[in-house]
């Protein structure tokens, strides 16, 4: 379903080279849920936005689905993002300038999918993680927890294969936290499959396989 | 807080737009109207018109007749022809100054008729010029001959100056005619009447008519000097507007991609939900067109209410034309579009990952380096602007004369001690006497320089050639008065009979030969040359053009026959309004005789009116223009500097929470800016005055750096930065701490 092999990705600035993944190989199967752990700056993040086709490697082989990926053009990348992947990131980024209900269905803009039911499937997405009241609210008016809720809303409002999350409790506090990933863990009964980035060991303890990353390298099992 | 700023950045950008929008219509509409202005002043009467007439050397002539007319009629474009013969050229010989014209003249000439109707050739009857309007249904006495005026011409002063001559004139039936003729051949087309300039030349040299020229009639109306001011004027407008677009240009890349980058977050959150690259560009093209389209709708009544300002402050219009309105709304938009996409190429290209990860808010000094970037093109395009206009501005003067705007003329056209004239209208004869008298009198108060001229028509013979020039008899300060300029020599000593004379006269009887030291001919003695000057303008009244000789009135021992006596007035600054005519109705009053026409001053804008109403307007419009580019990068810089105070929200915030107070954020924002602005004013005027200096040697007028305003244009960078820049920085530097964390 997802396979990483030998993937390496360096970070150039000038002279400067900071090598964040040294060849990582990695297999995840279909409606896994699988925890990324380890030290700050090991190359976690990097990992998930290869895998979301976020970033492309330095070297290395990337396939998603059963298909390589490495050498997909933007509009395709694009494509099979923007229908296939959910993310949730740590510090949330919501459009501040959108509504949230707006910041729910962006991805179902770049599908060509008319307006009326972009905001149908946006207000069915917000009940489902409780905010249907908030929905003509901006950013800046919600807490925290809500607003990594509407983040999650985004993620799942295309009905994702893949969903990826990098800490997304990380700036909440431990029941928003449970709040959020019990909504992640839902789209899994839809088949969905689940890859968490995490530091906190209970969120880590959530998943069926935790993986540690260390020094740009996944460790093995 | 923070919803009242996300909905005050729209509507500033919107403002910027519709700013933009108005001053570019204004632009485009008043560099329309200038271009008419321009055509306008081309048009002159008798550009399809050849005129074959005796030149001004001496000697009897032998004047060609049918076999000419007949010659030219073959020629291609050939249309018709009339004649005309001077009745009132030679010193003393006249009753009235009169002109005999043959069938279809006036139509030929394009004269207007004000009442009436033209001669009958086979009856007694006569037409008249404006100035004699009085005189319609009368009969006179012309040359011991009883015809009737049936006919007044409308007034040519307005027509510039061989046409305001026949306002005083008496048109008669070309059959009494006593004189040489001049033909006037009319061609289809100015092309053609061009092509048959030299075989005309041809014919008259070869059937040894020596005496007898063949020119473009629109030569007499100045047209080659109209057509350099139109080039010369119409250059400096195309730069100006040029300018202006440039600098909205820069204005508005510079915005969008302060713009892009300020979203570089949101384009990355976007493409991370699946926009692909031409998903992000398409957006952000849509989006600057929408604002565009919004920006022209709230833009045209803003430029209508300052066209309007505009027109009414300087007389010329500046109201959008359909043709304006149609290219200002297409340029403006490709140009919004030409500005969206390298920006949003770049937005949209950067890895979606670097972008939520917040890359781009480590850009600063980028940012701060495009928002000087308009700047910049708008100072560099000020200075060039102000040079190629002064450039033009003094190219004018050179040719239309050199008479300050507090100095008139007052002429008499006749001759001294033709008392003979007893024409209703005739012209007071001004004398020595009447100079002395105005300097005696309370108006010499007002007056800050005086000088008496006497203009006597002379034959002059060198070893080059010969010429029938005008000697001009003066009294200091005529010369400085006059604007003639030494170009050698000296000016000429009293008692020893030394003369000057203009470089036109110089190569004329000289040729290539030092003239200086050499002596001429004229009015029953030698004169010693001992300088050479360059007149001003053409030879109106007043003028001391290149082509005379300049003496001291002194060495002539008294006024001699045939003069014509001038008195130039150059007022005190603080004289009141009134003053040319109350020194005219002074004049006047000296001779008292109520046969005369009263004394009019004559000053430059009487000169060449149409030029100089072409010449204002224009210098409106380059005004304008001025003000549009100043005001172009000053908007843009504003809208520049709210961006990155809104990328800088969190820093400013920081900055509050330890401790930095208000003035101080505001500080700390706004010093890069004016350091990097007063560079910007010093690149940008260099590159201005090196730009500038190309374009007027390309246009080959001299080119003369003006240093005040320079210096002044490189000081308003930092000025205009200062102005537009610090209402978006304080209003940043004012929000409060807790605000700015928050914000996302
Ligand atoms: N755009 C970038 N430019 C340079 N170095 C980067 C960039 N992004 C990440 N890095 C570096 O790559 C390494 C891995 O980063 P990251 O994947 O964010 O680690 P983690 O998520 O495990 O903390 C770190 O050393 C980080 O400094
Ligand atoms: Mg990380």
């Amino acid at each position: 379903m997802i396979e990483l092999a030998g993937v390496t990705k360096v970070y150039r600035k000038g002279r400067v080279e900071v090598p964040a993944l040294r060849g990582a190989d990695l297999r995840i199967a279909e409606g896994e849920h699988v925890a990324l752990v380890g030290p700050s700056g090991a190359g976690k993040s990097t990992l998930l936005y290869l895998m979301g086709l976020m970033e492309e490697p330095t070297s290395g082989r990337v396939a998603l689905f059963g298909e390589d990926v490495s050498n997909l053009g933007d509009t395709a990348r694009s494509h099979l993002r923007g229908r296939t992947i959910g993310f949730v990131f740590q510090a949330f980024n919501l459009i501040p300038q959108l509504k949230a209900w707006q910041n729910v269905a962006l991805p179902l803009r770049y599908q060509r999918v008319s307006k009326r039911v972009q905001k149908e499937r946006a207000l069915a997405m917000l009940e489902r993680v409780g905010l249907a009241e908030r929905a003509e609210h901006y950013p800046a008016e919600l807490s925290g927890g809500e607003e990594q809720r509407v983040a999650v809303a985004r993620a799942m409002v295309i009905r994702p294969r893949l969903v990826l999350a990098d800490e997304p409790t990380g700036n909440l506090d431990s029941q928003s936290g449970r709040a959020v990933l019990d909504l992640l863990e839902e789209a899994r009964s839809d088949g969905a499959t689940l890859v968490v980035v995490t530091h906190d060991p209970a969120v880590a303890a959530r998943a069926e396989r935790v993986v540690r990353v260390v020094d740009g390298r996944v460790q093995p099992d | 807080m923070q919803s009242r700023r996300m909905k005050l950045q729209p509507v500033l950008s919107l403002a910027s737009v519709a700013l933009a929008a108005a001053l570019l219509l204004v632009a485009l509409a008043s560099y329309q109207h200038a271009q008419a202005r321009l055509r306008w002043l081309v048009e002159v009467a008798g550009k399809n018109v050849l005129i074959v007439q005796k030149d001004d050397a001496p000697g009897t002539i032998v004047p060609p007749g049918d076999d000419l007319s007949s010659f030219v009629a073959r020629l291609p474009g050939y249309l018709r022809y009339a004649l005309r013969a001077e009745g009132g050229r030679r010193p003393n010989a006249f009753d009235y100054y009169t002109q005999y014209v043959s069938e279809g003249y006036f139509s030929l000439r394009g004269y207007r008729f004000l009442k009436g109707h033209p001669l009958r050739q086979d009856a007694d009857e006569a037409v008249v010029g404006f100035g004699l309007r009085d005189l319609l249904g009368k009969w006179v006495t012309v040359k011991g001959r009883r015809v009737r005026v049936v006919g007044v011409l409308a007034s040519m002063a307005d027509r510039g100056w061989p046409d305001s001559a026949v306002e005083e004139v008496i048109f008669l039936p070309w059959r009494l005619r006593r004189g040489a003729p001049a033909f006037f051949f009319e061609f289809a087309s100015e092309p053609e009447a061009r092509a048959a300039l030299a075989p005309v030349q041809g014919w008259l040299k070869a059937h040894g008519y020596s005496n007898y020229e063949a020119l473009p009639l629109a030569n007499l109306y100045g047209l080659e000097l109209r057509r350099k001011l139109r080039n010369v004027l119409g250059g400096a407008l195309l730069w100006g507007v040029l300018a202006v677009v440039l600098v909205a240009a820069a204005s508005l890349t510079a915005f969008r991609l302060a713009r892009a980058l300020e979203r570089i977050r949101e384009l990355g959150i976007r493409r991370a939900v699946g926009a692909a690259r031409r998903d992000v560009l398409r957006e952000e093209l849509a989006a600057s067109a929408a604002w565009t389209a919004w920006g022209l709708g709230l833009g045209w009544p803003l430029a209508l209410a300052l066209a309007g300002w505009f027109e009414a402050r300087t007389g010329l219009s500046a109201r959008p034309t359909a043709a304006a309105t149609l290219t200002a709304a297409v340029g403006l938009l490709a140009l919004s579009l030409a500005a969206a996409y390298f920006p949003a190429r770049w937005a949209a290209r950067q890895p979606p990952a670097g972008a939520v990860r917040g890359l781009a808010a480590s850009l600063p000094q980028k940012r701060l380096g495009l928002a000087m970037l308009g700047l910049t093109l708008g100072v560099a395009a000020f200075a060039v602007q102000l040079g190629v206009n002064r450039s033009a501005e003094e190219h004018t003067r050179r040719m239309v004369g050199d008479l300050s705007s507090r100095t008139a003329v007052y002429s008499s056209f006749l001759f001294v001690g033709a008392r003979s004239v007893t024409d209703p209208r005739g012209v007071t004869p001004l004398t020595y006497a009447d100079y002395e008298a105005l300097l005696a009198s309370p108006l010499a108060g007002r007056i800050a320089a005086l000088a008496y001229v006497e203009a006597y028509l002379t034959p002059l013979s060198g070893p080059a050639g010969r010429a029938y020039a005008y000697l001009r008899a003066y009294e200091d300060p005529y010369p400085k008065l006059a604007g003639a300029h030494l170009l050698a020599g000296r000016w000429p000593e009293p008692g020893v009979h030394e003369a000057v004379v203009g470089r036109l006269l110089a190569e004329r009887l000289f040729g290539a030969n030092d003239p200086l030291g050499k002596t001429l001919q004229a009015l029953g003695r030698s004169w010693k040359i001992v300088g050479v000057y360059r007149g001003a303008g053409e030879a109106l009244p007043g003028n001391a053009a290149s082509d005379q000789l300049l003496v001291l009135r002194r060495d002539l021992g008294g006024t001699l026959p045939g003069a014509r006596g001038e008195i130039l007035v150059q007022l005190r600054s603080e004289a009141p309004a009134g003053t040319f005519e109350a020194v005219g109705r002074f004049l006047t009053g000296r001779h008292a005789d109520p046969k005369l026409a009263p004394v009019r001053p004559f000053t430059r804008n009487d000169l060449a009116p149409e030029v100089r109403a072409v010449l204002l307007e224009l210098a409106a419009a380059y005004r304008l223009l001025a003000v549009v580019i100043l005001l172009l990068a000053g908007a843009g810089l504003a809208a520049q500097t709210l961006m990155i105070a809104r990328l800088e929200t969190r820093t400013l915030g920081v900055l509050r929470a330890v401790g930095g107070s208000r003035a101080r954020v505001f500080a700390e924002l706004l010093w890069p800016l004016l350091a990097a602005a007063l560079l910007a004013g010093a690149v940008g005027t260099a590159a201005g005055a090196a730009v500038s200096f190309l374009v007027v040697h390309a246009q080959e007028a001299t080119w003369s750096l003006p240093w005040a305003q320079l210096l002044f244009v490189t000081f308003a960078a930092p000025l205009l930065a200062a102005v537009f820049a610090a209402p978006p920085a304080w209003q940043a530097a004012s929000v409060p701490p807790a605000a700015a964390m928050r914000s996302e």
